[in-house]
């Protein structure tokens, strides 16, 4: 492209911006925020950027930011907290079993503002999972995994998927005595698994607990999982900005671009100050190092494996075909666009059905907890 | 396939016979080396040993290396007392040049019965055996080079044992009772009747529970059953000769116990003779350590204990009595002290704050208020509060130190307040910018 036909206006007025301007493509640099949906409106990258940014700011925009679609970027916004206090975490921790319950500890207790770190990253985890659950279950409910919204639908699934294996990953990290025998018990069930289970031990470094799997599953969490996860972020702004917002729960219309902008303050403060909240008023407890040589009273898998778990303990006979079940319901969960297929009598059998499957083992989970608290 | 299963029967019959025939072959020549216990009737099937086999039943074999040395010590006594040779060859003796007939006389050469057994005393008299054994073992050259001490006999006939003996009391132990007669050992041989793992037993044997064989009451079950006996697995708690003493072994002496006791029991006995019952009490039965803590059946005693041992003697409600609770009670006080420390302690870890100084300081306190103990057998306030108090004082000192550390978590919420004022003013300027650009 030569200067003469480039449609670009010359930068009118000389600041830093322009400066920049001159020696950068500014605006694409910009457009690449909007991948993780901070915008949301087509972008002429051509323009120079305060000129975009005006542009921006006087259309109308859907306004993202109202139950239930906040669940999106309320995911968003968890992820960057996650992010930013997680890369704090890894200055200081040390994977090896020798040093990652010191190493977790001296963050918790020693480092200036690292209790603070500690429990947003710990309390972060169970809100994420809680806003991705959410929104899978409001995605479903409300049918949107139907055309054209199929790869929305299995990057929503798939997102899922990748935060409990950080959640899973994650509880191992610090050492501890109960995080340690969860997975251990945890990674029993997974690796029972017809097919899956040893493609996941194979991946995780082994089903016994030890330091190739401590330093595996560093890695799956701190670079692999949430790698993953941005990838999705980026599929799914992408396919956002194509098949557009879901129209079916209205709530709002549209809004500006000041009252989004707004909002989106709103989020960012509402977010940090729930987790300062829970980190201050109800600390989650710093346990004991791990001794691989005793295990605790008490101790389960992780809630979202308390039901294989228990059939595998407690129904060995009817281990198998309840994981291959387990196994072919996650298919079925993942195709469920291609089953339905826009058959709104099949989609209307769909709902109810899995509604009824979510609700008992949401009550199985429960009397696992129950049952598994005794032991 | 025929042909390996040949070989391997014949490697089975070659594996089978060749021990037996190396077995023949380390034995003496003599007739009493073919195996007695196959053969009970050799060549020579008429004598005084063909018939004890024929009575007793067939006699444990010794080992190639044990006959041997039986057959160089028993001379030919072992060829009629094939059972006294065999346990000869087992003990100590066999292998220190002593022989049949160093102590039973008569002749181990001679081939004849009668000419064997001129002079010989079958079973030297139980008066008569300490002497025996002293001939050797109180003889300073002979027990020289092994360095073993030469007191024995000496402190034997000190002994109720020995003075038993020396009446000719036909229930008195002698050397033999404990130490075995043909088989003797070393103490320090496991196998042996005197190692520390058999020694109580081998007491028990006279001083059990009649039905085990004993003739007194069941001392045996009341050590095992007692603190001591619960622990005699290490080694370092004391059995039977640990307070009774071993050759010189008597009845702890009435004014002794303390003495007995506070061989391990130092403190306990210094707080009692300073100013326990028995530096109060002149009377010859003034009670001592057995008074409170009995004598073989003794349990581990806590500070609850002086509640329950006091009024033993003393009655309820009395000043006494009421000394006894109020020494609990320092004790108890102390230790409740020292456990809300360490529950604070524990909280503080949870959230986490620093404690590992607090761990090594409680551990301090333990240890104090354990040392602490002994001040209750001088029976007075004063010295018990005195050691209390320092266990006492460590706990109340962590707990507020602790507490103290825990305060600045509260500066949490100072920093949560803080946030969410920052936050609403945050909110507030944002919102009055949001309305006055749509107003414009």
């Amino acid at each position: 492209m030569s200067a003469d036909d480039d449609p670009r206006p010359t930068p009118a007025r000389s600041g830093l911006i322009e400066w920049f301007e001159r020696r950068l493509q500014l605006s694409e640099l910009f457009s690449f925020l909007s991948h993780f949906g901070f915008v949301y409106t087509p972008l002429d990258t051509r323009l120079p950027l305060r000129e975009l940014l005006r542009q921006v700011a006087s259309r109308p925009v859907s306004s993202y930011l109202r139950w239930p679609r906040v669940l999106g970027f309320a995911t968003t916004v968890l992820f960057g907290v996650m992010t930013v206090t997680g890369v704090l975490l890894a200055c200081y921790y040390q994977p090896t079993p020798e040093a990652a319950y010191a190493s977790t500890r001296a963050i918790a207790r020693d480092v200036p503002i690292g209790w603070w770190v500690r429990q947003v990253h710990a309390w972060g985890a169970w809100l994420l999972l809680a806003a991705v659950v959410a929104r899978l279950a409001r995605f479903f409910l409300e049918g949107l995994y139907r055309a054209p919204r199929e790869i929305l639908w299995w990057s929503m699934v798939a997102m899922g998927w990748v935060v409990v294996q950080l959640d899973f990953t994650g509880r191992l990290l610090p050492w501890t005595q109960s995080g340690y025998w969860s997975v251990t018990r945890g990674l029993e069930t997974v690796a029972g698994l017809p097919l899956v289970g040893p493609v996941l031990t194979w991946i995780g470094g082994g089903a016994a607990v030890n330091e190739v799997v401590l330093l595996r599953f560093h890695v799956l969490h701190t670079m692999v999982l949430p790698g993953l996860f941005m990838a999705l972020f980026f599929l799914t702004f992408a396919t956002l900005r194509r098949v557009g917002l879901t129209t079916v729960s209205h709530a709002g219309g549209v809004t500006t671009s000041r009252d989004h902008f707004f909002s989106v303050v709103l989020l960012f403060v509402l977010v940090i100050g729930v987790l300062t909240t829970l980190a201050v008023a109800l600390p989650l407890p710093f346990l004991r190092a791990a001794d691989p040589a005793v295990t605790p009273k008490g101790v389960t898998a992780p809630w979202y494996l308390i039901v294989p778990a228990l059939v595998r303990d407690r129904l060995p006979l009817l281990w198998w075909p309840m994981a291959a079940l387990f196994v072919a319901s996650t298919l079925v969960v993942f195709f469920l666009p291609f089953l339905v297929r826009g058959d709104d009598r099949r989609d209307a059998l769909v709902r109810p059905l899995g509604l009824g499957l979510g609700v008992l083992w949401m009550l199985l989970t429960v009397a696992g907890l129950y049952l598994e608290r005794g032991r | 396939m025929s042909r390996l299963v040949r070989f391997v029967a014949l490697a089975a019959l070659i594996a089978a016979v060749v021990p037996r025939q190396g077995h023949g072959a380390a034995a003496p020549p003599a007739p009493a080396a073919t195996s007695p216990a196959t053969s009970p009737a050799p060549t020579r099937a008429v004598g005084p040993g063909a018939a004890r086999l024929a009575r007793e039943g067939p006699v444990p074999l010794p080992r190639a290396e044990e006959l041997d040395a039986a057959h160089a010590a028993s001379g030919r006594c072992g060829v009629c007392h094939p059972r006294e040779r065999a346990d000869f060859a087992r003990g100590q003796h066999a292998r220190e040049g002593v022989r049949c007939v160093s102590c039973h006389r008569g002749s181990d050469t001679q081939a004849e019965p009668a000419a064997a057994h001129a002079g010989m005393t079958a079973r030297p008299s139980r008066a008569a055996v300490a002497a025996l054994c002293g001939s050797c073992h109180s003889d300073p050259q002979k027990m020289g080079p092994y360095g073993l001490p030469v007191d024995e006999e000496a402190l034997y006939r000190t002994s109720e044992h020995g003075r038993r003996a020396s009446q000719n009391d036909a229930h008195a132990a002698t050397c033999i009772d404990c130490h075995g007669a043909h088989e003797s050992l070393p103490a320090s041989d496991p196998r042996s009747l005197t190692h520390r793992a058999n020694r109580d037993q081998v007491c028990a044997r006279c001083h059990g529970a009649p039905a085990a064989g004993g003739t007194g009451a069941d001392v045996m079950a009341q050590w095992r059953a007692s603190v001591h006996g619960a622990r005699s697995a290490g080694g370092k708690s004391p059995g039977c000769t640990g307070c009774h003493g071993v050759h010189g072994s008597a009845p702890t002496a009435a004014g002794d116990v303390g003495k007995v006791c506070g061989q391990c029991h130092g403190a306990e006995r210094r707080y009692l003779e300073t100013g326990g019952h028995a530096a109060t009490d002149a009377r010859p039965d003034a009670p001592q350590c057995a008074g409170c803590h009995g004598s073989h059946a003794i349990h581990a005693q806590t500070p609850d204990s002086l509640v329950t041992s006091c009024v033993r003697c003393h009655r309820s409600g009395s000043k006494e009595d009421s000394l006894g609770r109020a020494m609990r009670d320092e004790y108890s006080a102390a230790a409740e002290a020292i456990d809300v420390a360490a529950a604070l302690v524990a909280k503080a870890d949870a959230i986490p704050v620093p404690t590992e100084d607090y761990h090594a300081r409680l551990d301090d306190a333990r240890r104090s208020l354990a040392s602490a103990r002994p001040a209750a057998h001088s029976v007075a306030l004063a010295p018990v509060h005195e050691a209390a108090h320092q266990a006492h004082a460590i706990g109340d000192e962590v707990r507020d130190s602790v507490g103290q550390k825990m305060g600045l978590v509260s500066e949490r919420w100072l920093m949560l307040i803080v946030y969410w004022l920052f936050a609403g003013l945050l909110l507030v300027v944002l919102h009055r910018w949001r309305r006055r650009s749509s107003a414009g």
